[in-house]
This record gives C-alpha cells, structure tokens and sequence, in this order.
C-alpha cells in the first residue's frame, strides 16, 4: 500500500464520518489484502480508530445563550473604529530615501570638517 | 448563504453592525470551538471569543475580498490571538474534563463509553500538544466538518498538502496517544 493511497483511505473516511456515516470496518476489510504485510494492515486499522476517536471527541462546543446575547449586545454599542490610515508605500521610500542622503551628506560634511581641524598647518610663505 | 451574498454582508457590515451582527451569529460557534479546543478552558474561550469579534469590528473596514471565505480572515485574527494567549501565559492548557455534558456519545456499551471518556481525556490532550497548524487542521476537519479543499483555503495550503498533513498528523497523534494510554495505565 502506497503513502498516497493511504492518505486517499483516510481523507474519504473522515469525510464519510463528517456525513455521519462510519466505514471503518468496510474499509479496514476492503484494503486488508492490499497491506504488504500485517504491520501496515495494523498501521491503517490503527489510523482509522483514531481518526473515529477523534471524530467522537472533536464537537462543536455549543456557546452558553448568555455569553452570546450579550456579547452581540456589546458588539451592536461599539462603534467600528476605522484603523488608521497608513501613509501611501511611495511617500516612506521617499521618506526612507531622504535619510539616506541626508544622513550621507552630514557624514561627509563631519568628515570634511574633522580633517580640516586635524590636519598640520600649512606652511606660510615669508617673502622678504 | 452562497460566497456572493456573504461578500454582500461583510460589505454592509463595515458600516453596519447590525450586518455585523449577522456575520458573528453566522461564526460564533465556530470561532468559540475552535479556541475552545486551542485552549481548554470555556470561560477563557469565551473571553478570547470576545475579544476576537472585537478586533473583527475595529478591522472590517479594512477588509478586502481576495477571494478566500471571510471565515479565513476571522480564523486568522483567532489563530493569532490564540498565540499571543499561549505566549503571554506561557502555560499549560486545562482540559475542560468536568464539563462532559458536551460529549456525544454513541449507542455502545456503557463499558465501550467509559473506555472513550478515559480515551478522550488522553486524546484531547495528545491534540493540544500538536503543532499549532496541525491542531488547527484537526479542529476544521471534524469540528467545522470542512473538506480538505476548504481547509485549504483557509491555511493558505493545496488540497494535497492538507490530506498529507492530515495523514502524518495521525501518525504523531497514535504515536503520542498510544504512549499517553500506556503510561496511564
């Protein structure tokens, strides 16, 4: 039995018992001799009652009246706010493109600055 | 209720909350399941529930249809909020045991239906110990009764995808389970 074929048998019986009909046992019978041995016939048994258990187990929850009668009160009082409008994509590239330069330009104009300050004096010309 | 007419009513729900209204009579019970399972405990399912409408409310207006149900994007203010509950608390799930009045149990033997009340005490907690997406798949599976098409397109996933995840899903869960029953007893 391939990977496939056993993700076929379980997917068709797990909708079968959504419909509320349970072919576990027709189908544990009718891919019994397509098992490539007794390990992968237990394998698929195995994975068809806990797909039934889980089945069992996993109901919709009914909500308490209570709960929902007031929250839906709640709700109808609350005005919806709006979110908050971003600012359009092209305006923060520009904004985000702007700091760049600006920020490449204040560099250059420290560096500019700093190797003035530093820099030996030059030499004055005495001309007698 | 066909796509197009629910188009129609998330439209009017941006200005509407009476059209709102309709939407969260329509999902309540499924966003309530789905946190209820997320999380264990009713009365903190139903102030996550709460709390999801709420934000559901605040962000209508700036929904947009990209053609995936609309149940998707309440799932995904769930799914998100069900997050921060577990990252903030950073703590263990309690399971709802006590509250069993919600089980359906079929026409077996009592002594059939006492092995599934023990069975689904491990089984539920073997589920919350699943990845995130997988407890997910689950829940939208056998709770809301979805294909795997539909679930699909709730997870952002192929049809094929969440069959093979369903599949794998069930080897870790017997895996986990088998142990669980074991060590129990």
């Amino acid at each position: 039995m391939y990977p496939v074929m056993i993700e076929d048998i379980l997917s068709a019986h797990a909708d079968a018992l959504n419909q509320g009909v349970d072919h576990t046992e027709w189908l544990r019978e009718r891919y019994a001799h397509t098992a490539v041995d007794s390990t992968q016939k237990q394998h698929l048994d195995e994975l068809l009652h806990l797909a039934r258990l889980l089945k069992r187990a996993l109901v919709l929850q009914p909500t308490r009246p209570d709960f929902t009668t007031q929250l839906r009160s709640d709700l109808n009082h609350t005005n919806a706010t709006p979110p908050v409008a971003e600012p359009p994509r092209w305006l923060m590239g520009a904004v985000f493109l702007f700091s760049l330069v600006a920020g490449w330009l204040g560099w250059r104009y420290w560096r500019r600055t700093a190797t003035e300050k530093t820099a030996p004096p030059r030499p004055s010309l005495h001309l007698n | 209720m066909d796509t197009s007419e629910e188009a129609k009513l998330v439209e009017r729900a941006k200005i509407d909350n009476e059209a709102f209204g309709q939407l969260y009579e329509r999902y309540v019970d499924r966003i309530y399941s789905y946190v209820y399972y997320r999380m264990g405990d009713p009365a903190e399912a139903e102030d996550l529930t709460s709390k999801i409408f709420f934000r559901a409310l605040q962000h209508i207006s700036g929904y947009r249809d990209q053609g995936v149900p609309f149940s998707a994007w309440l799932y995904r203010i769930a799914r998100n909020l069900v997050a921060n509950w577990h990252r903030d608390r950073n703590r263990r799930s309690i399971i709802a045991l006590d509250d069993i009045s919600h089980w359906r149990l079929g026409s077996e033997s009592p002594e059939l239906e006492a092995q599934f009340i023990e069975d689904k005490d491990s089984l539920l907690q073997a589920v919350r110990r699943l990845p995130a997406d997988r407890q997910e798949l689950l829940i939208l599976k056998f709770v809301d009764r979805l294909s795997n098409a539909e679930i699909g397109e709730l997870m952002g996933r192929s049809e094929g995808a969440i069959k093979s995840l369903y599949h794998r899903t069930l080897l870790v869960l017997r895996e986990d389970f088998l142990h669980a029953v074991q060590s129990g007893s």
